[in-house]
């Protein structure tokens, strides 16, 4: 088996990074990891800043919150959240996989989006990037957006879980829309290819 | 719904939430009555054990408040059937007068368990009291502290039985760091039979037996017993209780002492730091396990303890050592050695050890532009209404409404839920806030105070059913002006849009009775009531003068479904979505109307040139934009 494994996903709430989480989770406990999963919480259950901490361990269970420095892999549903997350609790050489496109608040008070990249690139030269929004967009559901960086994230190879123990998950959670996820799922997988910055 | 909490495949490994956890272990406990009130973070433990309640044989309800679900849970032990209670941490303050009779004058045959969710830090409360302050000094009853979700689940299934044996209630004390973590656990066995309903009270008995004994209940006695009797019986326990480890080699100079989620940052902290320190993990954290506790005082020179967020284990430690090993040197928050408030985390538990043995530690550092630039926007994410909520139109209709009264100042008050938010900018129709119901109870003072400015309380549809009730009855009764403002989003939405009376429907999925708010409104003795669309702006403007008008109590209902929920059961239907709303650039005057007054977080300033523009993946097409745009440049794409 591999090593203990702690990746966080990063988003906005409502993006849908619980969900991922526990596929992920779900799909570690079928390789024989121990999972613990956390939660962090900005203001307000939509629209705040949401990072789940997803920790896969050999032999015991540690707290559910990933200690600063401490994450293997970074998912982003948005590329701020990515680059604050990153910041605080990648190891130095952990990987990065973001979504590009940005949430902006309605005062369009946004940091300069090439710099939230070049900083992205600045932590980690594991970078990639890709429009996980305009891909679910053009799928039809904005909310598939989560399984697109999952497939994307599934395809850097970084995550210690297997593709069919994902589907499953996906298959068991998202019922009568598994079809459009999976799909989703493929997208995200194929995308990420040509984009490694 | 996560099937996986009734599966009957004992030793099986599943991923459960804490909250899914302890709802196994109440079923693998043989649990037979359940009843909550919804409450975050507690709040999936009833909507699992809801959904499986008739798979299992558990009676399940979403009570109307927390009194009510801890007089039925009681009731139900009365009995002879295992109950389960489940609240946050300030439905505990609600349960406080029956929990306390309860507690002096025994509870039925069967078993009954608190599963209680603290938050530490506040993150979805509006306060971080520790209740452990009421289960220990108020209730004087048990207290177990899972650290994770397998914990969450054997203790809930323990406590059951520890309750019959100690005939009192059990408290499990979760925190939002168990509720909220997910993780896997290895399921038990489930129960073969379940029991047979007997109505069987002692109390009447216990009260004749004291009656001929003294001529009157002996309160004291009763009181009495808890200490002579329960506590030293539950003390034992604690000694034996297999979650209260001491891990001790017997040469080390510091012991560390930690209760819940804190026992794992302790040993991750220990394991990074690499030094040997003796440990007491604390499952059991009330009566404290004394054997365990002289032991370690004996051995150490220095103890430092972390639990969340009183100092309630420290205190009891202290005064327990005062005797025992009085030159043994407690550090926790009583001498201000660690945080005094708010949640801990394995880099606060790793910098305290390093500190109290002067030892230095690397820590992470963030390169310096990139840490600048996080924090010069650290506040972007601001809380905000969700887009296409119905409290925004809500909140927009009622400041219109006021503000064409001729008045610059009116007092609006605040409850508990989603709409807390209409008292920020740039609606900001309250100014103040208190608990569940605090709204139209401040506002029977603050109408009888002789201000001239109108008064206006604003309060949920859950949160009426909850604690409204008799507030409004006390206008009625008193002859008070004001106007309530119930804003009924058919659901308790904050929570995670759990039923109430008005649904409709039950935590099990029964078909009920729905209990009509304006029913109840006019059966409070209110005269005047409107029940209005919220998405309908200029009518409601409309009416809601009228109300504010009125020389006696007026209420206004809002009723219009919660957005995300309307468009989750969309989705869930295989529904098409309501298309998204644009701004045509060559119509928008630049007003900012829609983002000043309204405030959608869809709606974009293009400061460049100078238009407001639409984000289309937030929109969710409600069209109160468009209503509210005064040259209507916002049109359905």
């Amino acid at each position: 088996m591999k090593q203990d494994f702690n990746v966080i996903v990063a988003g906005i709430g409502g993006q849908g990074n619980i969900l991922v989480s526990r596929i992920i989770g779900e799909a570690a406990i079928e390789f024989g990891y121990h999972v613990l999963i956390g939660e962090t919480f900005g203001a307000g259950q939509r629209g705040g800043a949401v990072q789940s901490h997803i920790r896969l361990t050999k032999e015991k269970t540690y707290g559910p919150l990933i200690p600063e420095g401490f994450a293997d892999a970074v998912i982003g549903l948005e590329p701020f959240e990515a680059l604050k997350c990153a910041s605080k609790f990648l190891k130095p050489d952990g990987i990065i996989i973001t979504n590009e496109y940005p949430i902006i608040p309605s005062d369009k008070n946004y940091p300069d989006f090439e710099k939230i990249f070049q900083f992205l690139k600045n932590i980690s030269s594991k970078l990639y990037t890709i429009n996980g929004t305009k891909i679910a967009l053009d799928i039809g559901d904005v909310a598939t957006l989560n399984i697109v960086m999952l497939g994307a994230a599934y395809a850097t190879g970084v995550l210690p879980v297997k593709e069919e123990d994902i589907k499953k998950s996906i298959i068991e959670k998202l019922d009568k829309s598994s079809e459009l996820n999976l799909k989703a799922f493929e997208k995200g997988k194929k995308m990420i290819k040509e984009n490694k910055r | 719904m996560n099937i996986g909490v009734i599966k009957d495949n004992p030793g099986k490994k599943i991923l459960l939430m804490g909250n899914e956890a302890v709802a196994r272990g109440a079923i693998e406990g043989n649990c037979q009555f359940a009843s909550s009130y919804p409450g975050t973070p507690s709040s999936e433990i009833m909507e699992t054990i809801g959904q499986v309640a008739k798979d299992v044989g558990i009676n399940a309800q979403w009570s109307t408040n927390e009194m009510v679900a801890i007089w039925a849970a009681a009731g139900a032990t009365y009995c002879g059937v295992r109950s389960l209670c489940i609240a946050k941490h300030h439905g505990v303050a609600w349960m406080t007068d029956p929990l306390i009779n309860f507690s002096h004058w025994q509870i039925g045959e069967g078993g009954l368990v608190l599963a209680i969710g603290d938050d530490p830090g506040g993150h979805s409360s509006s306060n971080e009291y520790d209740s452990r302050n009421l289960a220990m000094k108020v209730f004087e009853i048990p207290i177990l502290e899972p650290a994770n979700p397998q914990e969450a689940k054997d203790f809930t299934k323990e406590g059951f039985g520890l309750s019959e044996k100690l005939k009192t209630p059990i408290y499990i004390r979760l925190t939002t760091r168990v509720c909220h973590a997910t993780g896997d656990v290895v399921l038990g066995d489930l129960p073969k039979e379940k029991r047979m309903p007997n109505f069987f009270p002692t109390t009447i008995s216990l009260g004749m037996e004291m009656i001929e004994k003294y001529g009157w209940v002996n309160m004291a006695y009763l009181h009495e017993r808890i200490h002579i009797k329960r506590l030293k019986e539950a003390s034992e326990f604690s000694n034996d209780f297999p979650k209260n480890i001491l891990k001790i080699d017997g040469d080390e100079e510091l012991g560390v002492v930690a209760s819940g989620v804190c026992r794992h940052y302790v040993e991750e902290a220990l394991s990074q730091l690499d030094i040997n320190a003796a440990f007491l993990q604390l499952g059991m954290s009330f009566p404290l396990p004394k054997k365990l506790v002289s032991k370690l005082l004996k051995s150490v020179k220095k103890i430092l303890v972390f639990e969340e967020t009183d100092p309630v284990i420290e205190n009891e430690l202290r005064s327990f050592a005062k005797n025992e090993a009085p030159d043994v040197e407690i550090f926790g928050k009583i001498n201000g050695f660690v945080p005094v408030a708010g949640e801990y985390n394995v880099n606060i538990v790793k910098t305290s050890i390093a500190k109290l043995l002067n030892k230095k530690i690397t820590q992470h550092f963030e390169k310096e532009d990139i840490a600048s630039l996080i924090s010069s926007y650290s506040g972007i994410r601001r809380i905000a209404l969700c887009p296409g909520c119905p409290h925004r139109a809500s909140g927009y209709i009622m400041k219109k409404a006021i503000l064409s009264q001729g008045v610059e100042f009116f007092a609006g008050i605040g409850d508990i839920g989603c709409y807390g938010m209409m008292g920020l900018p740039p609606l900001g129709v309250f100014a103040l806030t208190n608990c569940m119901g605090g709204s139209i109870g401040m506002a029977n003072g603050i109408a009888k105070t002789g201000i001239k400015e109108p008064v206006i309380a604003y309060i949920g549809d859950s949160t009426f059913y909850h604690a409204g009730i008799p507030s409004l009855i006390n206008a009625t009764f008193n002859n008070t002006k004001f106007t309530t403002v119930i804003l009924d989003n058919q659901g308790t939405a904050m929570t995670g849009f759990q039923p109430h009376p008005g649904s409709g429907y039950t935590a099990m999925g029964d078909k009920t009775k729905i209990v009509k708010i304006e029913d109840l409104v006019k059966a409070c003795g209110v005269e005047y009531v409107e029940v209005l669309d919220p998405y309908q702006i200029t009518k409601s403007i409309e009416v809601a003068k009228k109300a504010l008008a009125y020389p006696r109590a007026s209420v206004i209902i809002f009723r219009r479904m919660c957005s995300i929920e309307f468009l989750r059961q969309r989705r869930k239907e295989g529904k098409t979505l309501p298309k998204p709303f644009t701004v045509n650039p060559s119509i928008c005057n630049g007003c900012q109307v829609c983002l000043d007054e309204f405030g959608c977080p869809a709606i974009i300033w293009d400061g460049k040139n100078r238009k407001a523009i639409i984000d289309e993946a937030l929109c969710v097409g409600c069209g109160n934009c468009a209503q509210i745009c005064e040259v209507h440049a916002i049109k359905v794409k």
